[in-house]
């Protein structure tokens, strides 16, 4: 997990339309049983927020936001960019001391794993058309709904800001292609 | 386009979903004992209607959960979906 090497290293801006890669941010991918109440409220405690317990929805504070990635998984984002040095990030210590080692759920941490791209501009979504079958003007997607789909025949994860900014999860290998398929598609034709 | 309604996202293009073949199909508890030809059976022998099929899905580029479908398999219309572990209603 030292030295972090981000795949993309540059910005890139087209007709309304922009995107750059944040790094390094840490995620934690958290897994457990919603309906074992100790799981529920240790996790709460610990994080200060309720997890969404709604397909789709996230919760946001100020240092952290929880992302619903099925009836039992959660991401949680570190708000803030971790130290580049040491890519230490304390919760994931605390929630794998309080969760993963008493049974009660997993902590996995997925820091290295996906890289994000932020997308703003007027066309985010007219560029995200050309590849996804997800339909983004339906009424569940709002601000601050999060969405796992296709994109390119590649897997991420929208987390749709404002209508003008997302946040995209590709894992990380096959950043440099979705980068290279964004940059295509945001010269719209 | 066809639409598969996950129990857990909601209505979504097929094309996130992958599909896991006949549904409540329960696995032998002492698999030694069998023979070659019932193992085979429990393994490779499927039903294949030709009308309504209870048959396992997985949303696996969404959210990654199976699930159940009442599917007709002659002109696929979908009846409905339970989840796993749910007997089908009908
Ligand atoms: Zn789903």
């Amino acid at each position: 997990m030292l030295d972090f090497i981000t795949p993309i290293s540059e910005v890139y801006s087209f007709n309304n339309f922009s995107m750059e890669e944040k790094t390094p941010i840490a995620k934690i991918n958290l897994r457990g049983n919603l309906k074992n109440k100790e799981f529920t409220i240790n996790v709460e405690k610990i994080l200060g927020m309720s997890l969404p317990k709604e397909a789709g929805n996230t919760s946001v504070k100020e240092k952290i936001t929880l992302l619903w990635l099925g009836p039992n998984e959660w991401l949680l984002v570190s708000n803030v960019e971790i130290a580049k040095e040491t890519n230490i990030y304390e919760l994931e210590q605390v929630l794998f001391d309080e969760i993963s080692k008493t049974n009660l759920g997993a902590v996995t941490n997925v820091t290295d794993h996906f890289t994000i791209f932020s997308l703003t501009g007027s066309n985010v979504f007219e560029v995200l058309s050309k590849g996804c079958p997800y339909d983004f003007d339906s009424e569940d997607f709002l601000d601050n709904k999060v969405v796992q789909t296709i994109l390119s025949n590649i897997d991420v994860t929208i987390h749709r800001k404002n209508k003008n900014e997302i946040d995209l999860y590709v894992r990380r290998s096959f950043a440099d292609y979705l980068w290279n398929w964004l940059k295509d598609s945001s010269d719209l034709k | 386009m066809f639409i598969i309604k996950c129990p857990y996202c909601g209505e979504r293009d097929h094309s996130e979903f992958s599909y896991g073949g006949e549904a409540h199909i329960v696995r032998p508890k002492q698999p030694s004992e069998l023979s070659d030809g019932q193992w085979a059976e429990y393994l490779f022998t499927r039903k294949n209607i030709k009308g309504l099929q209870y048959e396992r899905w997985n949303h696996a580029h969404g959210c990654r959960r199976w699930f159940n479908m009442a599917r007709d398999t002659s002109n696929d219309k979908i009846h409905f979906v339970y989840q796993m572990g749910e007997k089908p209603t009908k």
